[in-house]
């Protein structure tokens, strides 16, 4: 792990967890696999801390244990588990696009949770849907639970190992930490449960019956229904997560290039291939052209002429996002993600180059990475830029490490005056640099983030108190004068500057979620790349 | 009576006869001719009268004595270049072939030298002599500024020496090229949104969005924007450029030979595109830009809790 994304884990668990976790949590990565006692004498923390840390850690899926040899268990942490909680924002937007606030809410409840059982979720969303309904409504179990099976169904939500439960004929003593396994056919399997109830408010005493007393009350429901679920969890399934937003991207890029009729074709092909495809294939699996023209959306008036014509189209597109594998079925079309990977991955790169050097730089980058290595006078020839710009230009990207040297020498002696340099892109290191640097900025952006709230630590703390003042008297019934008194220990140029300080965190933060959705690109097509190497 | 033996003497070839009918027969073949077919066609003439025609047509400038893998060939010599030597010494006349040779790339002098083995301060004069007799010229060239190649007076330089239509007087014309760049690439956007608004079918609309080279040719030269005569191959490297730029890109089709603007059974069409992503995350963050960048760290001089440039942004 570079000491970048170290850092910005250390800054991660910091932020979601707290100071210890984050010891435990920067020791383990920068040291491997290590067991209960090392952890603890090398971080000198106490045993107990050490393991409440390592129980939230794993209980978030960031840390995973295995049972070494001689019994000894070891702990090992996830390091790209841990970036992917900056993604979490983006997982909860897109549930929330795709099945509305409830599903916005359950996918937030797992993620926050790391495990739950299903009942849990639809409780505590239901209770938080309800609490933002009018008054006299309430959010039904069902509806939820509905929810809760669609996501399962379409495996955005996943059943999380758990112990096999295997008879033994003797009583071995147990193992010193459990194997968890999880059954393919069983990891979205939503158990059969009867989820009935409704979602309760918060400050709901006067809906219950009078005269009984809440503690009575809640131990009495609790012991009622018996958790019929227990031991079977949830998590997220962040792999499907990341998928929908590869899908996204393909099809944000079609619709760029061509038209809005040609992305919905290709939206319909992938949604098609979700379920079928496993998420690291290189290509999908062939559709016919009859297929994909029954499952058009409802209301595309689109003939079966024109969407043949607009396949096509797609398949003979420069782009190469989409391509023809056979004629049967009136035509084969399977989509190449690993293309469309690697074009956006390149456009991620040429963006850069350009929004940092120029146009001029964006262009001989572009060609030399479509004439794949060039000389310096043939750079110039093609690009039609004067030399010494040209030769400044190919410098300066050749320093930031965009653009490398390939050397051929024509003797045996590699004297410069009798070798050829030729220039050439290797998209993979490109991007790897690339994603670092990424790291390194969100790390620097969260910093700022910190440091602009700790500046104005005092102002907020200020701010509240009063409001809790102000909500307290509220309660009790205060006069309006009294209100307003209070309100105006807050002077304007106070109030001016926590409005600037909300501004700058919402930026920043803003900020940090859109140099993630590079991170994401750069990452899968390293990841796609690796795999077909 | 003793019959005399009358030797029959074939009659005296006239030398001179004998030149002409070899000056003619090199005439028949430009490329030259060998002693065999002068042999074949005079078979009367001895071996030795062959020998001094030739001998004396050489030494009058009038054939030109080739070496080639069969032998020895004689072609004949230009009668201009013939009378444009008189005066001039064997010294002359070879560095004056080399440059010839070279045709109108021209030749640098110290390539002249290796070829002829003489000394630098005999080239330089004789370079100077010819240069004097209008018979050679000096061109700049535009890859090396220092370096000056010789050609033939009346030839016209080569494209790569002085860069053709995008040089005047060996400065590269960027404005020229830029002006260029936009107003093709403006035609093919316009080409491009026309088709898109005429919302056809897909096919149609596809192939009416695409301009083939030669189309882009007509309006550019129709436009007048260029002092220099522009031909289908600048404007192709324009395109190329635009290419590079992202804007536009090209297919290839098979047209049919007699189809205005196909080179050679196929035509270039050319189309403007939209890039297929917006500018990414990480150019809208000021750390992307930063040009101070790997300097940065936590408690140095420049970090990002007093980083300028986040400053300036956040007051955005």
């Amino acid at each position: 792990m570079t000491q970048a994304e170290i850092k910005l884990c250390s800054l991660l668990l910091q932020e979601h967890f707290g100071e210890i976790v984050e010891k435990i949590g920067v020791h383990l990565i920068r040291t491997g696999c290590q067991p209960l006692r090392v952890i603890a004498h090398d971080t000198e923390t106490s045993l107990d801390q050490v393991k409440k840390a390592l129980c939230v850690l794993i209980q978030h899926n960031l840390v995973i244990y295995q049972v070494h040899k001689r019994g000894v268990v070891e702990y090992e942490a996830q390091c790209s588990r841990m970036l992917r909680m900056l993604r979490y924002p983006r997982y909860i937007y897109t549930a929330k696009t795709l099945y509305n606030d409830t599903g916005e809410l359950i996918v937030e409840e797992l993620l926050l949770n790391g495990k739950m059982t299903m009942s849990a979720v639809v409780k505590k969303v239901a209770d938080r849907l309800t609490e933002t309904m009018e008054d006299g409504k309430t959010m039904d179990y069902t509806e939820v639970s509905n929810t809760f099976v669609r996501l399962a169904d379409t495996h955005f939500v996943q059943r999380c190992p758990i112990v096999s439960a295997t008879e033994t004929a003797e009583p071995t003593p147990p193992p010193p930490a459990p194997t968890l396994v999880i059954n393919e056919k069983d990891m979205y399997l939503v158990p059969k449960l009867s989820l009935i109830g409704k979602g309760k408010r918060r400050r709901s005493s006067d809906e219950d019956a009078a005269g009984e007393p809440k503690a009575k009350r809640a131990k009495h429901i609790e012991s009622k229904e018996p958790i019929p679920d227990d031991g079977i969890y949830w998590q997220a399934n962040l792999d499907r997560f990341h998928q929908h937003f590869r899908d996204q991207a393909i099809v944000s890029a079609v619709a760029n290039r061509m038209d809005q009729t040609s992305s919905e074709i290709v939206r319909t092909m992938l949604r098609m291939s979700e379920i079928t495809t496993p998420s690291c294939a290189p290509f999908t699996h062939p559709l016919s052209s009859n297929e994909i023209f029954r499952s058009l959306p409802v209301g595309y008036n689109v003939s079966k002429q024109v969407l043949d014509q607009y396949l096509t189209l797609l398949a003979d597109d420069p782009l190469e996002f989409v391509g023809k594998s056979g004629d049967s079925g009136g035509g084969m079309y399977v989509i190449n993600l690993h293309k469309a990977l690697a074009s956006l991955a390149t456009a991620t790169l040429e963006s850069v180059v350009q929004e940092r050097f120029g146009s001029r730089c964006a262009r001989i980058f572009r060609l030399v990475l479509q004439k794949k290595h060039l000389e310096q006078k043939q750079v110039e020839d093609f690009a039609m830029i004067p030399a010494k710009e040209a030769k400044d230009m190919l410098y300066k990207m050749l320093s930031e490490n965009f653009i490398s040297l390939q050397e051929i020498p024509k003797t045996p002696d590699h004297a410069p005056s009798r070798t050829f340099y030729l220039y050439t892109v290797t998209v993979l290191s490109a991007a790897r640099m690339l994603l670092h640097r990424c790291y390194k900025s969100i790390a620097n952006l969260i910093e700022r983030r910190q440091f602009e709230t700790k500046e104005n630590k005092r102002l907020l703390d200020k701010s509240q108190r009063i409001e809790a003042i102000i909500a307290s008297m509220q309660a009790t019934g205060a006069e309006e004068t009294q209100l307003q008194e209070i309100e105006e220990m807050i002077t304007a140029p106070e109030r001016q500057q926590l409005e600037t300080l909300k501004r700058n965190v919402n930026k920043l933060d803003a900020s940090e979620i859109q140099v993630d959705e590079t991170i994401f690109l750069l990452e899968s097509y390293i990841e796609s790349t690796m795999k077909r190497l | 009576m003793a019959e005399v033996k009358v030797k029959v003497q074939p009659p005296d070839a006239d030398p001179v006869e004998i030149e002409s009918r070899i000056i003619e027969l090199c005439h028949q073949f430009p490329h030259g001719i060998t002693d065999q077919v002068i042999q074949n066609e005079m078979p009367h003439i001895e071996a030795q009268q062959r020998a001094v025609a030739i001998n004396r047509l050489l030494s009058m400038g009038q054939l030109d004595l080739l070496r080639s893998n069969t032998g020895l060939l004689y072609r004949i010599k230009d009668s201009q270049n013939a009378g444009k030597m008189k005066g001039s010494d064997n010294q002359e006349k070879l560095v004056y072939q080399i440059i010839e040779d070279a045709g109108n790339k021209g030749i640098w002098s110290r390539d002249i030298r290796y070829k002829s083995n003489l000394p630098l301060t005999e080239i330089n004069k004789i370079l100077k002599n010819l240069e004097s007799k209008k018979l050679i010229k000096a061109v700049k060239s535009v890859a090396a500024s220092k370096k000056k190649v010789y050609m033939l007076y009346n030839l016209q330089p080569d494209r790569s020496v002085t860069g053709g239509a995008w040089y005047s007087d060996q400065d590269f014309e960027s404005e020229f090229v830029e002006v260029l760049n936009q107003q093709c690439f403006k035609f093919l956007q316009t080409k491009a949104d026309t088709a898109r608004e005429s919302k056809q079918n897909p096919m149609i609309q596809r192939n009416s969005s695409f301009a083939s080279s030669h189309e882009v040719w007509k309006y550019i030269c129709e436009l007048g924007i260029s002092k220099v005569e522009l031909s289908m191959e600048d404007i192709e490297t324009i395109l190329n450029t635009l290419i590079y730029d992202g804007k536009v890109e090209m297919t290839i089709i098979a047209a049919k030979e007699g189809t205005v603007g196909s080179v050679d059974g196929h035509m270039k069409l050319y189309k403007a595109v939209n890039p297929i992503i917006s500018p990414t995350g990480l150019v809208r963050a000021p750390c992307g830009l930063c040009p101070v960048f790997d300097d940065c760290h936590e408690g140095g001089e420049i970090s990002p809790s007093n980083c300028v440039y986040m400053m300036e942004w956040l007051e955005f």
